[in-house]
Order: structure tokens, then sequence, then C-alpha cells
């Protein structure tokens, strides 16, 4: 096992950071009756892990013995759609994104099915609900999100929604509205070199306090990058020392190469080229929005202060774009085609 | 020559002809002699013609006195566009052709090529260089085409009086086999077929191969090309007595019972009937039932059918086609047409220029009856009156326009369309138009005239318009709102304007293969996420991002190193597979570590194949999929019969039996009953269950 998984907490009381959290989870867990629930933040805060704690917190080891069942849905128009769940007594877990324009479907069949399926009370004494968990429940379509706020009234009494998304403004209102919303921040730097350190400890390693600084900062205060990229460092060199290479992911060193590419040289010719480095993004499953942000990131480094307000603003006009598009090529594209534009004049007006 | 029959003609001649057909006689022969005829005057004339330019002709060139028509072939860009450029040579009775061989008299090459090479690099030169034709620059081009003296001043004949009672179309229609124009072999084909249909299903004394064994053909192909003609013809010269059964006849299910009765009555008698079904893809609401009557018909039909339609894509059409002997008629090419016009033309007194017909051929989509009815209403003969006619008349243009063509219209300003034109060119195909135009943007500034730092302006500006017209473009889509569409035209011809360069050939937009790449691997990385998903937290997104690039190293290191079994233990631990490890996360990463993993050496890799099928794997999500496999393939076993995996002594096979066996009884179980089929070797399988059972290893790890 990689150490992301080796040593991801189980429990509530042994989380690292968001003790506040922990402390108001194990609350709700020990009320023994839980509202709806919205947790979201960024990728590798840590939302899923609290998740399945809060499940073993309410259900005891339970809820560990899941296994996977592969359900076929039909819709009306005589479709079968196919989904994976992952199921416990208690919980089951799925990812309705998923089934792309059907999600609807399969979010009325499954809840409904788990709705009608009675309440738990002879079973465990303690709490009568199930729990349904749906991830990534911002890829949801809106019709999906539509389904879930009636189901989610007319089911509270046998079981409980818990979602969890990146994005809650993808979420539409009255969904958010019937939830209790909870915000798993993104760990600080400091946090993260703390988790570091216990990891390297378990590990036996000895870890410079200013390395652990620099894969913290690396990895976008997303502490599952951070880890991972602390075992990769490990294999590549160990032991360590302060100057130890991190390596960035393989996309994010592709999106890299754009930036510099683009930089040095502005004509149509680069832009062509450009636009078959961007294909492959895309088609290698880098969502868009994510390429734009770590692009302009990157460009920001090496630009001057005078360009900045306005490469800035271009950006956000095009993620914009992005997320009312569905094309994210022509997006993509129109950032990086104005970006020469502007760096081109900028360059010309510089030196004469 | 074929079905050309003027639609003002078509109605009344139809009704007669079937009630004659019905009473037993054929139709009349007026004008059969006609076709014969008609070469000669034609030819004659062709010849004076000849004669007459040859003799005032002295100052050109040799070649011309040997030959009768110069032929040119173009190269680069010259002052005037490259359509005005062959205008003007045919409107001078020459030719023009694509590629230079050695009967081009001339190429004429303009200032550079459409990329801003030098012209002298292109390969028409170069083959102009090699086979010694004549290379000419504009200015001799032009004064070759003054050398070249006038023909005789046009002769307009009044045509329309000369033939007033009957269309060209009737008149010159095809009445021998040898008379059909283009489509020989699928005539070939018909003719076969109707010679040997009585002894096949009637006598039963001759045995046809497939598709020629059926009871019934189906001619399709686009309008006026002659397939009704060809039916008729080809029935008759195999002595069938023809019945044909159009849209104006009714063909509701009862009248085909009619039919068939009708049919069988007259096996007995001489000369047997072969039915023709015209226009089948017309078939409509009124004929309720038809078209399933006629394929039930068909199976027991005691007559040849030759069904007839246009789309032979239509749904309609297609449960038809199954039992039907399957002929396409492609248009005849445009110079068989013109030969055929001017031939016509010469017996109607009209003396009609080569290039001319070509023309007319050409704009009327090689539709032969619609070239005779133009060119009987017009009566023009010369290729300039006919070129001016045609931009004034032609209307569906652009529905031959295809959508590179628009995109073209679109991003060339060379074209100097105006707006309402370009917007037009959008609308040949709003679907397919906007990705045309993003594909081509780039190049078409980069062969604009400025500079580079204005080329980057206008390609920024090009770009925000496509940007926007694809946010309308989802707004069309997902709330239906179809009268945004003329904005999202105004957009992408507005990029179009902005760049304002060139676009010589479009290149077919890459986004749809990419699309579906991306389709494809975002399926994989939800298959990635099912694997993985009881041991790490992370979603689908996260996996590629954050995941991806660690356990792929972490997993497919060893295995570079020669290290199968760390691998495969790793490759457990996460309950993933090795086509997980070799296909899916090798498709989705970008780095330089997915290649070297990607191209590992065979050896190696059959190595790690082979150490992987030993063992077993008892991941839940692999064992469900297997399940899933299997239980696809038992439907097909069952019918082959053939599995008796205990048979094979190869040691690989025999343990892929094994699981395979596992794997059934898996199923066998879930389905609370026993499969009599794996009965014989169910028992070592039971002896393994509780290994693959999902629940009793599956928790361990955790």
């Amino acid at each position: 096992m990689l150490w992301v998984d080796k040593y991801r907490p189980q429990t509530l009381e042994k989380m690292d950071y968001h003790k506040e959290l922990s402390q108001r989870l194990s609350d709700l867990a020990a009320d023994g009756d839980i509202p709806h629930l919205l947790f979201y933040g960024p990728n590798g805060a840590g939302k899923k892990t609290r998740i399945l704690a809060l499940l073993r917190a309410l259900y005891g080891s339970g809820a560990d013995r899941v296994k996977l069942d592969r359900r076929e849905i039909k819709t009306p128009s005589n479709k079968t759609v196919e989904v994976t769940t992952s199921s416990s007594n208690y919980h089951i877990e799925m990812n309705p994104g998923d089934a792309g324009t059907n999600d609807r479907f399969v979010v009325q069949e499954v809840i409904k099915e788990i709705a009608q399926g009675g309440s738990l009370h002879s079973k465990t004494g303690r709490v009568g609900y199930k729990v349904v968990v749906l991830v990534e429940v911002d890829r949801l379509t809106r019709q999906a999100q539509a389904a879930l706020r009636r189901t989610m009234e007319k089911c509270a009494s046998s079981c409980r929604l818990v979602l969890s998304c990146a994005n809650p403004s993808k979420v539409i209102d009255p969904v958010r509205s019937r939830c209790l919303g909870i915000r798993v921040a993104a760990p600080t730097d400091a946090e993260i070199c703390v988790v570091l350190q216990s990891v390297a400890a378990k590990e036996r390693l000895v870890l410079p306090d200013k390395l652990a600084a620099r894969v913290a900062k690396a990895s976008n205060r997303n502490l599952r990058r951070a880890v991972l990229a602390l075992e990769a460092a490990k294999v590549k060199q160990y032991p360590f020392d302060e100057e130890c290479p991190i390596e960035p992911p393989d996309w994010e060193a592709y999106v890299h190469s754009i930036a510099q590419d683009i930089t040095r040289d502005q004509s149509p010719q680069r832009l062509l080229a450009c636009r078959e480095k961007l294909y492959d993004l895309l088609s290698k499953c880098v969502p868009a929005d994510v390429i734009l942000k770590t692009l302009v990131k990157d460009l920001l480094k090496n630009l001057d202060d005078e360009l900045k307000p306005d490469i800035l603003k271009w950006a956000a006009i095009y993620e914009h774009r992005i997320q009312c598009g569905a094309k994210d090529i022509f997006h993509l594209e129109a950032f990086i085609a104005k970006f020469m534009s502007l760096y081109k004049h900028f360059i010309a007006d510089m030196f004469g | 020559m074929a079905d050309i029959r003027s639609f003002f003609g078509k109605k009344k001649k139809r009704s007669t002809q079937s009630v004659l057909d019905l009473t037993g006689e054929t139709s009349s022969s007026e004008g059969a002699e006609c076709v014969e005829e008609e070469e000669k005057p034609a030819a004659k004339k062709a010849k004076a013609a000849k004669a007459g330019e040859e003799k005032k002709e002295v100052s050109v060139s040799a070649a011309l006195k040997k030959k009768k028509v110069l032929s040119f072939v173009f190269t680069g860009v010259l002052s005037i566009s490259r359509d005005d450029a062959e205008a003007m040579a045919k409107s001078k009775g020459c030719r023009v052709v694509g590629s230079v061989s050695g009967r081009t008299d001339y190429l004429v090459a303009g200032t550079a090529l459409e990329d801003g090479r030098p012209v002298a690099e292109g390969s028409k030169h170069q083959a102009a260089r090699e086979k010694g034709v004549r290379i000419i620059g504009e200015t001799e081009f032009r004064e070759v085409l003054d050398s070249i003296v006038e023909r005789r001043p046009v002769s307009v004949v009044a045509a329309v009086p000369k033939s007033s009672a009957q269309s060209w179309a009737d008149k010159y229609r095809p009445k021998t086999a040898k008379d059909l124009l283009g489509n020989g072999d699928v005539a070939k084909k018909l003719k076969s077929w109707l010679e040997s249909w009585a002894q096949c299903h009637i006598h039963g004394t001759k045995k046809l191969a497939p598709p020629l064994n059926q009871r019934a053909a189906l001619l399709s192909g686009p309008p006026g090309i002659g397939k009704t003609t060809m039916a008729t013809i080809v029935a008759a010269a195999c002595g069938f007595r023809v019945v044909e059964m159009n849209a104006s006849d009714s063909r509701s299910k009862k009248s085909f019972g009619a039919l068939s009765f009708d049919s069988l009555s007259v096996v007995a008698s001489k000369q047997q009937k072969c039915v023709i079904m015209d226009e089948v893809d017309g078939m409509s609401s009124g004929d309720r039932g038809g078209s399933r009557e006629l394929a039930r018909t068909i199976r027991t039909a005691k007559n040849p059918i030759v069904c007839i339609c246009n789309d032979r894509q239509a749904p309609k059409i297609r449960s038809l086609a199954n039992s039907c002997v399957d002929l396409r008629l492609k248009r005849p090419m445009k110079a068989t047409i013109a030969k055929r016009l001017v031939q016509i033309a010469g017996r109607e007194g009209l003396d009609l220029e080569q290039n001319a017909a070509e023309l007319l051929a050409e704009s009327c989509g090689n539709d032969i009856r619609q070239c005779l009815t133009a060119l009987q209403m017009w009566g023009i003969s010369s290729y300039d009156e006919m070129r001016s006619k045609l931009k004034k008349i032609n209307k569906d243009a652009v529905l031959r326009a295809t959508a590179f063509d628009g995109a073209k219209m679109i991003l060339s300003d060379v074209e100097r369309k105006t707006l309402a034109e370009r917007a037009e060119a959008y609308f040949i195909d709003y679907n397919l138009c906007p990705l045309l135009v993003q594909e081509n943007y780039v190049s078409a500034a980069a062969n604009a005239k400025c500079g580079q730092a204005e080329k980057m302006d206008r390609l920024a500006a090009a770009a925000e318009c496509l940007s926007d017209a694809d946010a309308i473009e989802k707004r069309i889509r997902s709330d239906q709102a179809w009268s945004l569409l003329t904005t999202q035209a105004a957009f992408v011809v507005r990029a179009g304007v902005e760049i304002n360069g060139m676009c010589v050939n479009p290149n077919f937009p890459s986004w749809f293969g990419k699309n579906s790449t991306t389709g494809k691997n975002y399926r994989l990385c939800s298959e990635l996420a099912t694997h993985l998903s009881s041991k790490i937290s992370a979603a689908r997104a996260a996996i590629r991002l954050d995941y991806l690039h660690s356990l792929l190293e972490y997993c497919g290191g060893p295995v570079l190193n020669g290290d199968v079994e760390t691998t495969i233990s790793r490759l457990d631990d996460y309950g993933l597979s090795r086509d997980d490890l070799l296909e899916s996360m090798c498709d989705l990463s970008l780095s330089g570590f997915a290649k070297s993993l990607k191209s590992l050496d065979a050896k190696a890799k059959t190595a790690f194949t082979k150490e992987y099928n030993k063992g077993r794997h008892t991941s839940q999500a692999l064992n469900d999929q297997q399940v899933a496999v299997v239980k696809k393939k038992k439907r097909t076993e069952f019918e082959d019969d053939d599995d008796d995996p205990d048979d094979d002594p190869d040691d690989d096979d025999d343990v892929e039996a094994k699981e395979r066996d596992l794997a059934r009884q898996f199923v066998a179980a879930k389905k609370q009953k026993t499969s009599s089929s794996s009965s014989s070797s169910s028992k070592p399988a039971a002896a393994k269950k509780p290994a693959v059972r999902p629940k009793t290893d599956f928790f361990k790890n955790k």
C-alpha cells in the first residue's frame, strides 16, 4: 500500500487537523440522529476520510464490511445504465456522475430502493436509518439534482444522504438548503508538515523540516498529493537532504511545457502546436478548468506586473466560458491566443 | 440517357403506360430510331466547326493545329480567381484539367503557390518540366486565349416550338440497353439476375450464390439518372412483360393482395410478368401496411420484383433490402452526360458547346432529366451564356456546396463574400460549421498578409468569437433555444471576418476524434475508480490528478526492473488487474514512465502475463467483472456446445478454464440453480469456491 492509504486515519478522534470539525461530527454521531450532510472542500482535504470515519462512529465496524455491486438500471427509453455501488448493511456509496446524462434515473432508483427497504431498528437498535453516500455531486446534472430534492424529504425517515463535492456552487440551492453544509477546508502548509512528519516517523525516516515545507508548498495544500510526493521523493533518493527534487505530476509538467512554449514564441504555428498539447491533456482526462488554473499560475510566475491584471482578467473570462460552453478546447485555445497577442505587444513595446 | 421524363409529362405518360402493359401491349416505339441517327449530324457539325477553327487559327502554335482543343492546367495564385481563369479558358472552348499529363498544352503558373512557396516548387510545375509541357505566365495565357479566334456567333435556336409536343427528356429516353448512360455493371447484374430468375425460383434447376438468389432486386440511386428506365429496358430485354406500380397507384395491403393473386394466375401464360415497384421509399400513410406486405409478397413471389428507391438508407427500405439483391446506381460522369447532351442538342438543331454541356451537367448535379429540361427551356448553347444564366438561376448551388466550401467561404477574404453570403454558408451545416472554422482559423490566419503581431491580434479576436459561439451552442442544445442559431452564425461569421486570411483546403475537425478518445479514457478512468473504490478514498477526478502517476510508478516500477512478484502483489493490494496497469493507466498518463512501461519488451510482458495468470486475484471488483464477461460468453457457448475445459492439457489454459469454471459456479450460485453443463467440472471448482467468494477474503486487508 502507498503511505497515503496505509496511514489514513480511521476514526474521528485520530484526525490530524480540523479538530473542531471532528468534535462536531462525533457529537452528531453520538446523538445518533444526523441530518442530511453536504461535505464540501477541495481535493485532498479529507472529505471522504471524514465521511468514512463518521460512518464508523455511527455503525461501528459493520460499516467497513462493504461489497461491490453492479446494478443495471433501465431508463424509460429502455436504455440500461450500469453503475457500481459499494454497500454495507448500513450504507451504500455510489458515484452517480458516472452515469452521464442518465444520472437522474440512477439517483431515483437507488434511493427509492433504499428508502423502501425499511428501517434498521431491529438490527442495530440505535440508529434507525441507512446512509446513502453520493460522491462528486457537483458532476450531477441539474435534472438529477432536482430529482434528489424531493426524494430527500420523502425518504428522510428511513435514510440520510451524505453528499460530497468539491464545488458547492454547482449544487442547486434547494439541495443545499436541505443539507447541513460541512466545509472541509484544505489543510495549511503547517498542518501538512505535521502530517508528513508523523508519516515519516511511522516509516522511521528522517525528514528535514525544510524538505517537508517544500513538499507541502508544491502540493498546493492538497494533503493526498503531499504524502504521495513524499513517498515518490523517498523512492528517488534516501536519506533525504534539503534539496531533494520534488517531481510534479505528469500533467502538471505537461502544462508547464505549454506555458514555456507560449512565452517563448507567439505565432499561429505555435498556437497550433499548443492545440495539440491541449488536446493531449483533455483526452487524458485532465479537466479544462484545472488546466487553465495551472497554466495561469505558471504564466504569472515570470510575468511583468504590468501584464498580470490583464492576463488574470482574461483567464477569469475564459474559465467562465468553459463552464458555459461544451467544447473545452475552444476556450482554452482562445485564452492562449489572447495571451500570445497581449504578450507579443508587450514585448514589442518594451524592445522597440 | 435515362429516365428523363419531365415532370409535366410524367403523370399522363405513366398512367397510360401501365394500362397498356396490363392489357399486354408494348408501348409504342415512337422516336426509337432517333438515338441511332443522332450521332451523325452532330459529328458532322463538330467536324465542320473544327475545320473552321483550324483555318483561322494560324498564329497560336503547332500544337493547336494538330489538336482541336487546347488544354490548360493552372497552378499558383493568379491575379484573378481560379474560377474566373477557368471560365475564361472554357469560354474559348478550351479544356481545363486538374493535373499535368503528356497531353496538356499549357501550364499557367501564378506568382506563388497558395501556401506562399515559390511556384516552381509545386508538384504540377515539376511534372510540367518533366513532360515538356509549356509553362506560361498570366499575361501569356491571356495572349494565347486572345489569339483563339471567336467561334462563330452563337445561334440560339428557338427550340421550344420545334418540339413543343413532347419534352426532350421523354423523346430521347433510351430504348435499348446500350443507350443507357453509365452504370453498365449494374445493368449487367440485373440482367443476369432476371435471366436466371425462372430457373432459380420456379423450376429450381439452378442455384445462385447468396446475393443473387433473392426473389427481388432493389435499385437505388439519386433521381434523374435512369433507374426506372434501366429496370424497364432490362426487363423487356429479358422477355418479361413489365407491370409498373408507382406512387400514383394505391399500394395498400389490399391492392398487393390482388396483385399477387393476379401474378399467380399468369404463371402459366407464356410471357411472364416482371413487377417494377417504383418509388418504394415514397410509400406513405396512404399505403398502410404496404411495405410490410411488399416484403411478405417478395418472400413468396412467383414473379421477379424490382423495387426502386432514392434513399437507400431510409428506415423503411432497410427491412426491405434484406430480401433483395442490392443494386446501387451512381450518377454518370459529367463528361458522359455532356456527350449525350451535345448529341441531343444537335438533333434539335442546337449547337451546344462541350464545355457548356459539362457546366450544365455539373450544375444540375449530374441529373440527366434536369439537364435536358433546362436545356430545352433555355435553348442556350454557348459557355459564357450558360455561365451567366446559371449564376442567376442556379438556386440550389448552396445545397450542393459542402460544409467545407462553407468554411472556406467564411474564412477566406479572397472570395469576397458578403456577410449575408457567409451566414448562408454557415447554415449549410450548422453542426459542422463552427468546428470546421475552429479547426482551420489558425492556418487561415497564418496565410493572412500581415505582420506576426497583427496575426496574433486577429487570432485572439477570432478565438474569442468562437468561444462565444460555443457558449451559445451549449445554450441552443441544452435549452432547445434554436432561435439563437442566427446569433451563433453571426459569431462564427465574425470570427472569419476577424481573421481575414486565406483557407485553401479546410481540414476535417480533429475534435471528433479527440472527443471520442476523451470519452474512452473517461470510461477507463471510471473503471479504474471502480476497481480502486474499496481501497482508496479518491473519486475519479482525484484519481487522475493525484493518484495516477504515483500509483503507476508504485505498481509498474518493479516490473520494469524485472521484479514481477512485487508488481503483482502490489496490484493485488489495490485490487487492480494486469490490464489496468498496462492498458488503462498507461493510456491515461502523460509521463515518460508510462511510455517506457507501454513499450515494455514482449518477452518481459509475456513473462509478466504468465506469472499474473498463474496466481489467483481475489479482488471483488475484478471477479464481478469476470462474471459479467463469462455471463456473456456463456450465452454463445450454449449455442455452440463445444466447451469442455477438462480436455485441455496446456497449463495456462487450464488455469484459465478453472477460473472460468469458478466464475460460472459463481453465477450459478447467484442464480440459485445449478447449471447442467458445468456439472462435470464442478467438483474442483466447488473445492476452491471459498477462495473466490467475495466476502471471505475481501476485508482482511482493511
